[in-house]
């Protein structure tokens, strides 16, 4: 494990993954009879997923898209009905649903490629609109999503994973959420990840320098897509419940905290903004109707002041700041323990 | 050997003609400049070569007809291009911005790095490999994109207002790039610049254009001579 | 021309000229200054809700005193916002995803103080001035007509004030050439506050005179903004004059739609227009290609 610890090179952002993983491993050892938390980190995990392919595609791919949960809808939907209806087995139903919905990722992203950056926005938070009357309408219906209502009693992950099987959902899902941004990880560490950089920075200057701008564009819809739906599919075998409600602007709003608290474009601020938006939420939650004004009225203020969110405030730009610092502890914790060469940077 | 022929072009914005029935050449390994006053329809016609603008008639480089092909289908040929307002990835380092040219506009380049760095000492950025693009001073960003583009190993190089803004010293130190690079890497370069003191000293040829249209066309000597030339640029 | 299409044709038309008023407030705020402002739904609907507090509060109200005080109220409230939120915002390298998304929280916000002040139930506003009109022989609500007035009215409004005025002309610049427009000596910062100032009380305008025939309710702005967005996609961005006929046409065309198809459909023909739009025409039928 070392060894490849050295081969990759981990940087500050592959450290910050790695003691979120190791905190979150250990979590359930105090939570694990607490149903109601373990639910909330399930949550988490789930909502950090969205937030994460989301930071992708805005953050670091600089593409300005509101589809997101339109995505986890598909996902959700998708591997519900597969399931359901058809009888697939959960675990090929989660898979295809992700394929299914990068699918409708790139479909979506045609009509983008030679948009600028608000029209992006616009088709792509319509796509979200537009689902929720699409899902509730007859033609919904008659597809199998099951009108307002939804779909009820979707097969659960396998035998032992009802709902209330908090533990074993907690790792299955961590393992997800964690192989989803390891993914990103490299990704963005990838020749792939500099021409996604390129495209952002100056597409003018990328397509002369031979980028194939459409395609990467497509690319991005894609990966992230996938990613979406394969968790929003988990989400709906999780629940066993899946109706329009996940499309509420309520927890678009949500999401769109973590991204601007974690700090876009920052990985993986997207993953410690979940953290702290989903705890954040549900201790606002006997303030029930003022929680949304609330939350509204956190996004406009924290991006106002706090633009990059709180990884700009661990990992600021120019000087050492509270995060390198703490690298550097583990670092040393490490290398004293194991009386090996240092980690290298 | 003709290397690029440009035949009948016009492109169109709207109700304003910025390139009107052009056509020229440019013979291989020359240095070919372009001029003319602002609005003429110069960096029009570089976007046109390059796959950014579609007009209508025919561009032929290298005796294949690239009309209708994307910018990067374009940079795979073989044109290369710089822009007047430079364009850099600004939070990427000078390495990265090059790498960006090595890795997908270099035609199977064996050793990325190797390449990377040829480019940088080429025109002199060695030792500030690391800096971020975004904390460069004129000079070197023009420097980094001049790098960039001859990353990709192009046949034609496009340079569009190299000079502009630059300092003299600065000047004179990317006049004598433009000079070994037609020397010592054998690229043909398409020169803009408004200012015709400096495309007459370094061109073997110059097209003067004017709203769109060619007015001139010829060795400097020449088209320094030419009536119409001198009534356009009033002296310049 | 039977009856009933003629009078879906005036509807449509109405409909259209307050599509027109809330569409350009769009056309200017994005033309100037570049900013797409998320919350403009939410500033439509609160232009509704303060004509109605209005009208609960003073029983002797009256549709020229509500505009008089909406108008200035949601303009200076624009101002603010701009002041506030967008130009501490313009300084940053990402301003476009910060601005967007924080006129997102922006709306939520707004969304949500309506919902917990007014309820979720949808309201209504009195009608203009009741009745019918006999007009070339069809009858037509007279609400209606005064709608397609007032609209109309505000559309020449606000061509002179474009073409005629100082700051008008000013804007105009600034929409074709911002940096330009600084050189010659333009405050920019201003012209920003006041193009999204002005948009604000346009879309509040857009609230009042459609509330009374669609009704208003805290999510309502969401279908307007995506609308209004449409129309200006679909009339050409920076093109006042396109935005206005774009209006006309999907107004009527909207009306058709939702007549002969019912209620369900508009959204998804808005949908499919905006697709069709960016695909065949990414420049709108005026637009200046940017």
């Amino acid at each position: 494990m070392l060894t490849k610890v050295r081969l990759m090179k981990l940087d500050r952002e592959g450290i910050t993954l790695l003691v979120m993983l190791a905190v979150l491993l250990l979590l359930p050892a105090y939570f694990h009879n607490d149903q109601y938390i373990m639910h909330i980190l399930i949550m988490c995990l789930i909502y950090g997923v969205v937030a994460g392919g989301w930071d992708f595609m805005m953050g670091y791919a600089g593409i300005f898209t509101f589809g997101q949960f339109g995505f986890f809808a598909i996902g959700a939907y998708a591997s519900g009905m597969l399931t359901l209806y058809a009888g697939v087995p959960t675990p090929l139903g989660i898979l295809l649903a992700g394929l299914i919905t990068a699918g409708v990722g790139i479909v979506i992203g045609l009509p983008c490629l030679r948009l600028r950056g608000a029209y992006i926005a616009l088709v792509t938070f319509a796509f979200h609109l537009i689902l929720v009357p699409l899902i509730n309408s007859d033609l919904g219906r008659a597809i199998g999503t099951g009108g307002t209502y939804g779909l009820l009693d979707i097969p659960p992950l396998a035998a032992g994973f009802s709902v209330a099987a908090k533990v074993p959902w907690y790792y299955t899902l961590l393992g997800v959420a964690f192989l989803s941004f390891f993914a990103i990880y490299r990704i963005t560490r990838s020749s792939i990840g500099l021409a996604f950089v390129s495209l952002r920075d100056s597409e003018p200057l990328a397509m002369s320098l031979g980028v194939d701008a459409y395609k990467h564009k497509l690319m991005v819809f894609g990966i992230s897509a996938f990613l979406t739906g394969v968790i929003g599919a988990f989400y709906a075998h999780y629940t066993g419940i899946v109706s329009a409600r996940i499309l509420g602007l309520d927890i678009f709003l949500m999401v769109m905290v973590m991204l601007v608290i974690g700090g876009m474009g920052r990985f993986p601020g997207a993953a410690i903004g979940a953290f702290i938006v989903t705890f954040l939420s549900e201790a606002l939650r006997p303030l029930e109707e003022y929680r949304l004004f609330i939350f509204g009225a956190i996004v406009v203020a924290v991006i106002v002041l706090l633009p990059e969110g709180l990884m700009g405030v661990l990992f600021p730009a120019g000087r050492v700041g509270p995060g390198e610092r703490f690298g550097r502890f583990i670092r040393q914790t490490f290398t004293r323990q194991l009386g090996k060469k240092s980690i290298e940077k | 050997m003709k290397i690029l022929q440009v035949n009948n072009v016009t492109q169109c914005f709207g109700q304003l003609v910025a390139v009107k029935d052009l056509s020229f050449e440019v013979e291989k390994g020359e240095i070919f400049g372009i001029a003319g006053p602002n609005g003429a329809g110069k960096t029009t016609l570089f976007n046109l070569v390059t796959g950014f603008y579609r007009g209508s008639g025919d561009i032929i480089f290298d005796g294949r007809s690239i009309r209708g092909l994307r910018p990067h289908q374009i940079c795979h040929r073989g044109i290369a291009r710089t822009f007047q307002i430079p364009e850099l990835f600004l939070t990427l380092p000078i390495v990265e911005n090059v790498k960006v040219g090595v890795h997908f506009g270099g035609r199977g380049a064996h050793d990325e790095r190797e390449c990377i760095n040829e480019a940088i000492s080429f025109v002199g950025l060695q030792g500030k490999e690391n800096v971020i693009a975004a904390n460069l001073n004129l000079f070197d960003k023009k420097l980094t994109m001049l790098a960039a583009a001859l990353a990709t190993k192009p046949k034609l190089l496009l340079l569009d207002e190299p000079i502009s803004g630059l300092s003299p010293t600065e000047a004179r130190e990317y006049m004598t790039l433009i000079q070994r690079t037609k020397k010592e890497l054998g690229l043909t370069i398409i020169v803009i610049e408004h200012l015709m003191k400096v495309l007459t000293e370094i061109s073997q040829r110059l097209m003067i254009l004017h709203n769109g249209e060619k007015i001139c066309i010829g060795p400097p000597k020449e088209v320094t001579k030419d009536k119409r030339v001198i009534e356009v640029y009033l002296g310049g | 021309m039977t009856r009933e299409v003629a009078e879906v044709l005036i509807s449509g038309i109405a409909l259209g000229s307050v599509y027109a008023v809330m569409s350009v407030g769009m056309t200017l705020v994005y033309g100037v200054s570049r900013v797409f402002n998320f919350a403009y739904g939410s500033f439509y609907i609160w232009g509704a809700y303060l004509a109605w507090l209005l009208f609960g509060a003073f029983s002797g109200m009256s549709y020229p005193a509500v505009f008089a005080i909406v108008i200035p109220v949601m303009f200076l409230f624009g101002l603010g916002v701009e002041r506030g939120v967008c130009a501490p915002l313009r300084r940053k390298a990402a301003w476009q995803a910060l601005t967007m998304m924080s006129t997102l929280g922006l709306a939520l916000f707004l969304d949500n103080t309506a919902l917990i002040a007014f309820g979720p139930h949808k309201k209504s506003l009195p009608p203009l001035l009741k009745g019918t009109l006999n007009v070339g022989g069809f009858v037509v609500s007279t609400h209606e007509m005064v709608t397609l007035a007032i609209a109309i009215s505000i559309m020449v409004g606000i061509g002179l004030f474009l073409e005629r005025t100082r700051l008008g002309m000013k804007m105009r610049a600034v929409a074709q050439d911002g940096v330009g427009a600084r050189i010659v000596g333009i405050q920019t910062n201003r012209v920003f506050s006041y193009a999204f100032a002005l948009s604000t009380a346009l879309a509040a305008i857009a609230g009042v005179l459609l509330a009374p025939k669609y009704f208003m309710y805290p999510q309502g702005g969401w279908t307007i903004l995506i609308k209004a967005w449409i129309v200006v996609a679909f009339g050409g961005l920076g093109s006042v004059k396109g935005t206005i006929y774009s209006a006309f046409i999907l107004g009527i065309a909207e009306a058709f739609v939702g007549w002969h198809f019912g209620l369900q459909w508009p959204m998804v023909f808005w949908f499919a227009l905006m697709l069709a739009t960016l695909a065949i025409r990414p420049r709108g039928l005026f637009g200046t290609g940017e």
